[in-house]
């Protein structure tokens, strides 16, 4: 593997912030909204990066060996979660512990709306594409209904609160092993199938230029694709009428009520959008596991864990609170680095040799990191590397 | 007589969650402020009991041990309280305010994870030097039983009452009694009345809010490591995540006595104690036995925050709704 293919490995992320930052300059994230005025000549340059990301895109999985395509794919789950909280956290201020909640929510919603109940497990068997709309509703609807008490407290208290929901989750799935798979074993949820093409397939009879289009390069398209989705979606949420009444709320709740706002109804609307982003994250990390869905045995480590909801966390302050493009390079230093630093110093193996001779893995230093990084962040640059991008790209076209 | 029974268990169990619950009202109280890393707090007050007791006394159980320990439970939980206090809140004290929140989420993480990583190897990866042989604090680390908590327990008419019992219930009675005293007789805890109740105007009286603030912090990390030894020596191990799950329900104590008030805090305590010892033991069902017991706390804090967000205690605020 040569470096080039190293440099497409850093390409989609890379192009993409790339964009949202040149965006974010008309598209002022900070609360002064209203209609962006877009040259013309600008609008087509837009539209010409855009459609050269969706190249780059095609084109990295026939680049780029299959683990770093694994690491992508899971870099992908996290940005589209990401996208989620950051609209939630950084435009309408309210905190959210229950991230991962919601992704067990849609990961077990998807599992059974699709598989078809000849494994033992409850099932309904509908279509694979439907199950993934209807998973991503169930969320926002589970999320609408804790409007009670989303709707009405913030800060710490709507945090810990949130938080309830993970423990709530983690019990749930234990006592229910029919619907969400026993802790030992799980249980398996179908590949996505649109027209007849199976997006998990293992033995592909599929080739673009001799490479074998199997599950890491159809993955990476699927996954490449719901992101890209999913940052438009938001974008349009963020750069509308209901992003400016998140912020409204954000800054001043009496304020926006005055301005006609309903404060308790936007925070809700905001819960339950952000809950809609971790379902659909929930349904991708199924499909990252092979279909394998599994409750954790604590609930404080595993796949729906706190400690992933504190990394979702992570995500978003250090790409930037409410920066959709911070949110995806957040989901790639928070889910990618631990992964890629192995892969890159020692081709496979999972430990990196020290100066003094002890051996460690970047993946037991994460949650270090994570947790001064988030705290150097909040109190060095609050924007995040949002921020930091803003900043960089103003210098270089000042001089 | 089963009745009597979980009542003490609940006690024991509520002047925990009390000791801790103190440490977030007082800091409130103060700056409105939820230092959500006070658990962090907790559990590093355990550590320094037992790296106190492991640097000087290894093997030894003696009573007079446990003073020495608890001296050095607070110097630890002391010092980390102050330099969170300095490093990750006083610069955002006018910061919007997710900020502080935020932050203390991150603290949080770092100090249980730098305890896991870095209990047994303190310069993490760069060496394995480890000068006094301390365990490895990746799994349940077990705490030195000192020879008071150690006897047979105590049987009051068929209710066996723990001595570590004792030992906690009265930590909980004399902090509760040390805190009154120095808040309502002495200067500095007049000062912190008057801080609480008008912070500029203190100033403008002459009192070092800064100070105060402090002041606050270190009260409530005191409280907290007479927990984190109790808790340890209740137990008989302690582990790097027990203040997680303890700074919750400490948490939910606080809001159910009402924030801000601290005899709210010690009330909220001990009615979560009481109630989640009772619920365990009484409710019939797929919903009754140990494996819910987290769960009545989230099910209380839910409730107090939406039907009456000032707690028992606690004066009528809007922040929070």
């Amino acid at each position: 593997m040569s470096e080039t293919t190293r440099a497409e490995a850093t390409g989609p992320t890379a192009g993409a912030t790339g964009v949202d930052a040149a965006e974010t300059d008309s598209a002022a994230p900070d609360g002064q909204g209203g209609m962006p005025a877009v040259h013309p000549r600008r609008d087509r340059r837009r539209w010409l990066l855009w459609g050269a990301l969706v190249v780059v895109l095609f084109l990295v999985p026939i680049y780029l060996p299959g683990q770093y395509l694994i690491v992508s794919t899971w870099v992908m789950t996290g940005a589209v979660g990401a996208m989620g909280l950051t609209m939630l956290i950084g435009q309408a201020g309210q905190l959210s512990l229950a991230h991962s909640f919601f992704l067990l929510v849609g990961g077990v919603s998807y599992t059974v709306l699709s598989s078809d109940g000849t494994d033992g497990f409850v099932g309904l068997g509908l279509p694979t594409a439907l199950s993934l709309v209807l998973a991503v509703a169930i969320s926002a609807a589970v999320g609408a209904a804790f409007a009670p008490v989303s709707g009405r407290l913030t800060g710490i208290y709507l945090g810990v609160a949130s938080l309830s929901l993970v423990f709530l989750g983690w019990w749930l799935a234990r006592v229910l092993p029919s619907i969400a798979g026993s802790t030992s074993s799980g249980r398996y949820a179908d590949d996505l199938n649109l027209f007849g093409f199976d997006f998990g397939e293992k033995s592909p009879t599929l080739a673009i230029l001799g490479v074998p289009i199997g599950q890491n390069e159809r993955l990476f398209w699927l996954y490449a694709a719901l992101t890209l989705i999913a940052y438009f979606v938001a974008r349009g949420a963020v750069d509308g009428r209901v992003g400016r009444a998140w912020r409204a709320v954000r800054d001043n709740e009496a304020a926006a009520t005055v301005m006609g706002v309903s404060v308790v109804r936007q925070k809700s609307v905001a819960f339950a959008v952000s809950s809609a982003y971790a379902g659909l994250a929930g349904v991708m990390v199924v499909w990252w596991y092979d279909g394998l869905l599994k409750p954790d045995e604590a609930v404080d480590s595993g796949t729906y864990s706190t400690a992933v909801a504190i990394a979702y966390l992570a995500m978003v302050v250090i790409g930037g609170l409410g920066s959709l493009g911070g949110a995806i390079v957040g989901a790639a230093v928070v889910f990618g680095t631990p992964l890629i630093i192995p892969l890159l110093s020692q081709g496979d193996s999972s430990a990196v040799l020290s100066s003094g001779g002890t051996a460690f893995s970047p993946v037991v230093i994460t949650y270090l990191a994570y947790g001064a990084l988030i705290v150097l962040i909040v109190l060095f640059e609050p924007g995040g590397l949002a921020a930091l991008g803003r900043r960089l790209t103003a210098r270089l076209k000042r001089s | 007589m089963e009745f009597a029974q979980q009542l003490v268990n609940g006690l024991t169990l509520g002047s925990l969650y009390a000791l801790i619950a103190v440490g977030y009202t007082v800091v409130y109280g103060i700056i409105q402020l939820i230092n959500f890393a006070h658990g962090e707090i907790f559990m590093i007050g355990a550590f320094g009991a037992l790296s106190t007791w492991l640097v000087f006394f290894n093997g030894n159980t003696s009573v007079w041990v446990l003073p020495i320990m608890i001296i050095g439970a607070i110097a630890s939980s002391v010092i980390v309280a102050v330099l969170m206090e300095r490093v990750a809140y006083r610069p955002l004290r006018s910061a919007p305010r997710l900020a502080p929140l935020i932050t203390a989420i991150g603290i949080s993480v770092f100090l249980q994870e730098l305890v896991r990583l870095g209990y047994n190897n303190p310069l993490l990866f760069l060496s394995t030097w480890n000068p006094f042989d301390f365990p490895s604090a990746k799994q349940k680390v077990p705490f030195p039983q000192i020879d008071v908590v150690t006897g047979a327990a105590f049987n009051v008419g068929g209710v066996v009452i723990q001595r570590s019992t004792i030992f906690t219930i009265g930590a909980l009675i004399i902090c509760a009694a040390g805190l009154f005293y120095f808040v309502s007789r002495t200067r500095t805890g007049r000062a912190m009345q008057a801080v609480s109740q008008d912070p500029d105007t203190a100033r403008l009286m002459g009192i070092n809010v800064d100070r105060i603030i402090i002041v606050a912090f270190v009260i409530g990390a005191t409280l907290a490591a007479v927990a984190g030894v109790a808790q340890g020596l209740q137990i008989t191990n302690i582990n790097f995540k027990m203040g997680f799950l303890a700074g919750l329900k400490a948490f939910t104590a606080a809001v159910l006595g009402g924030i801000g008030n601290v005899w709210g805090a010690v009330l909220g305590g001990l009615t979560l104690g009481l109630v989640e010892s009772m619920a365990v033991q009484f409710i019939p069902g797929t919903f009754g036995g140990s494996p819910w017991k987290d769960v009545w706390a989230f099910a209380i804090l839910i409730l107090v925050l939406v039907f009456r967000p000032q707690g028992l205690l606690g004066a009528k605020v809007v922040d929070r709704a």
